[in-house]
């Protein structure tokens, strides 16, 4: 790694000032992705500033909203006993992704920010539009089996790697970001972007904010909720698909449904017309198979990646399938 | 004034002959330099370090002479490979506020740093922080739980942690990882470095009772850390109850992966999921074994958690 400088702030504020004041600096937290690409040369940058001593590490269940400090380890989300209660899929979400190490050091913030997987992102000699604008992309003609059949563009078919944010996605939640310009709170459904011709530019974040929170509502749904993920290894491995789901029904008919999904979109994507053709109807094989459906008919699969369309709708129906006791 | 300082320690393996050659080329510097208008060099009283040395010259010129003086030179490629742990800082009583940035602009001319990034540095200081802006790694190396301190690109940082139950400092770049400082630091090597990267395990350390990968953390990130590497399990001649069950199960075979294995078993056992085969698989998935002496690995981690339990 070629030097950089380093600081710890003391409190968000301080943390923020830092960032504005500071060319090329950008914030640490648990390290587990931002080392890795900073050794493989796909982000360079001169000074890190440390928010691990923020106070931003508490998970607290309030009146209406979980609320999950933006430096809160992954490992304690998992384990914290009202999430694990009210929002079963976060904790499988979160347990289904990297290992008991990396969990320990990697943080709800880092982890929403967590840049693609794609082998040509990740290695600083080949061109990639999303690290130089304007170089091209070779993904679209090269290896592309763990790459997006949903919302790619010309420029980039990459996915998102986080399991987390796929579940947060589903779950409607709400990330706080300090910044130079104040505070502000934006609804997760509008934090990603979609690649169109500036892949480069991944979320609605301004330069120098800092995640300080992420709410989750409090809904019955919640309690209801699953995250199934498919990976080519048993364990330790990102997505090849997932799915988050909540399901409520009575009496078979659906009452209420989220669903998003993961390694299928250039962002974790959510799709309401898949929602709505649930919604009010028994839940029948049928039902889900024209849900699944509507979630593929715009996809546009490449070389490597075409067998994504068949298997996110299988792991839909045995999502719902499981949720909604069908067998 | 200038006070040029360092304090330092010794690699234990460096023979008292060679001691004395290496305090006697700092001597010799101070002896022979002429901007020098005074010099200490001699047993550190301040405990953390065995000595110290202290050059003072009159200004900016003559702390330019002093570095680029062959004697200095000399000194520093004596000096240098012998030491396991130093810091090196500049004092100055010129009232004038940029006169730190100043020393600190000769020196890594003189001293061919990387491209001093000076906006940020100052910058960074300007916004509040205790920042050790002149390079001189600041002996704010203060048990940093509370409080902040920065550190410019090239310049090192002393980072204090308890190691095995020992208080160590070592004076690092913020580049260096907390692997790369414990073996090659503090010649802890019972640490592997695998893929240097996340994905192997074989550089799982505890840090502050919770395993870790050391190669996907900063050493200054673990400022005032509790740091528990393989070396420090066993107590005395009594090995940990995991080292003794990985024996007896003989689970392993070149080895390579072991003391990363067994770091994350003792993590697995005490954090209660080692209750089946099944589960340690699970919770022992960041830890990658080329041997594939995965069967022996679980037998052994299910023997230790057993004994643990009894
Ligand atoms: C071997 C391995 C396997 C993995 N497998 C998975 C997996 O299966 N599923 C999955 O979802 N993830 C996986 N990951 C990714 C992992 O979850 C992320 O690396 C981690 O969550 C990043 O968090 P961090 O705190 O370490 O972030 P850092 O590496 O410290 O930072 C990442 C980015 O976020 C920014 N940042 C951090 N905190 C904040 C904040 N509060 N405000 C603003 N910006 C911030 C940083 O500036 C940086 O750009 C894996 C990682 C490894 C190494
Ligand atoms: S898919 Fe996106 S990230 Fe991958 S090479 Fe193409 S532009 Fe780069
Ligand atoms: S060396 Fe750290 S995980 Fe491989
Ligand atoms: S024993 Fe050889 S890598 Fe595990």
């Amino acid at each position: 790694m070629r030097a950089f400088g380093y600081t710890v702030a003391r409190d968000p504020a301080e943390a923020v000032r830092l960032a504005a004041h500071t060319p090329g600096s950008t914030f640490v937290a648990g390290g587990t992705d931002l080392l890795n690409l900073m050794r493989d040369g796909a982000e360079a940058h001169d000074h890190l500033i440390d928010v691990n001593r923020l106070d931003l590490g508490r998970i607290t269940v309030a009146a209406g909203s979980l609320r999950i400090g933006g430096a809160a380890r992954m490992r304690r989300v998992a384990e914290h006993p009202g999430v694990r209660r009210e929002f079963p899929m976060l904790t499988e979400a979160l347990l289904a992704s990297a290992s008991p190490q990396v969990r320990v050091m990697a943080s709800i913030g880092g982890n929403l920010l967590q840049r693609t997987r794609c082998g040509y992102f990740r290695d600083a000699a080949s061109p990639c539009n999303k690290r130089v604008r304007g170089s091209g992309c070779p993904a679209i003609t090269g290896q592309n089996r763990g790459h997006a059949i949903l919302g790619g563009s010309e420029h980039c078919v990459a996915t998102h790697p986080s399991d987390l944010a796929v579940a947060l996605t589903a779950l409607d939640a709400t990330v706080h970001l300090l910044g130079p310009g104040g505070a502000r709170a934006v609804p997760i459904g509008g934090f990603y972007l979609l690649p169109g011709s500036t892949p480069d530019r991944e979320t609605v974040m301004r330069p120098g904010e800092l995640i300080t929170r992420v709410d989750v509502p409090r809904t019955a749904l919640a309690g209801r909720s699953r995250y199934l993920k498919l990976r080519d290894r048993a364990t330790f491995e990102f997505a090849v698909v997932s799915v988050a789901a909540a399901l409520r029904t009575r009496g078979g008919v659906v009452r209420d449904v989220r669903l998003a999904f993961g390694g299928v979109g250039t962002r974790p994507w959510r799709d309401t017309r898949v929602e709505a053709a649930l919604r009010g109807r028994p839940l029948t094989r049928q039902a889900i198979d024209e849900a699944g459906g509507l979630l593929v008919g715009d996809a546009k699969p490449y070389e490597g990646n075409g067998f994504k369309v068949e298997l996110v709708q299988r792991a839909l129906a045995s999502v719902l399938g499981e949720l909604g006791g069908l067998r | 004034m200038i006070y040029h300082g360092s304090r330092f320690t010794f690699r234990p393996d460096v023979p008292p002959g060679r001691r004395t050659t290496a305090l006697d080329s700092l001597r010799d510097q101070g002896r022979t330099v002429p901007s020098v208008t005074s010099f200490l060099v001699g047993r550190d009283a301040g405990g953390a370090y065995e000595w110290g040395a202290v050059f003072v010259v009159e200004d900016l010129a003559g702390y330019r002479a002093f570095l680029t003086h062959p004697a200095s030179r000399y000194a520093d490629r004596i000096v240098r490979p012998m030491l396991d742990a130093s810091i090196s800082f500049d004092l100055t009583d010129d009232p004038d506020p940029k006169a730190a940035a100043r020393i600190d602009e000769v020196r890594r001319h003189v001293l061919g740093t990387p491209a001093p990034s000076r906006r940020t540095v100052l910058k960074a200081v300007a916004a509040g922080t205790a920042a050790a802006a002149t390079g001189v790694a600041a002996p704010a190396a203060a048990p940093a739980a509370a409080q902040a301190y920065g550190v410019a690109p090239g310049a090192s940082v002393e980072v204090s942690m308890t190691v095995n139950g020992r208080l160590r400092r070592v004076a690092v770049e913020p580049r260096v990882t907390l692997l790369d400082a414990l073996r090659e630091r503090l010649g802890l090597t019972g640490t592997k470095k695998g893929c240097d990267r996340g994905e192997c395990g074989a550089c799982t350390v505890l840090a502050d009772g919770e395993r870790v990968k050391s190669c996907l953390t900063l050493a200054v990130m673990r400022q005032g850390a509790e740091i528990t590497t393989v070396e420090g399990l066993a107590r005395g001649e009594e090995l940990h109850p995991v080292q003794e069950a990985f024996i007896r199960n003989d689970a392993f075979q070149c080895g390579a992966c072991t003391p990363g294995q067994i770091m994350s078993a003792v993590a697995c056992v005490d954090e209660g999921h080692a209750g089946s085969e099944a589960e340690i698989r699970e919770w022992m998935s960041g830890n990658l074994c080329r041997c594939a002496a995965y069967q022996n690995i679980v037998a052994a981690i299910a023997d230790a958690a057993r004994e643990v339990r009894r």
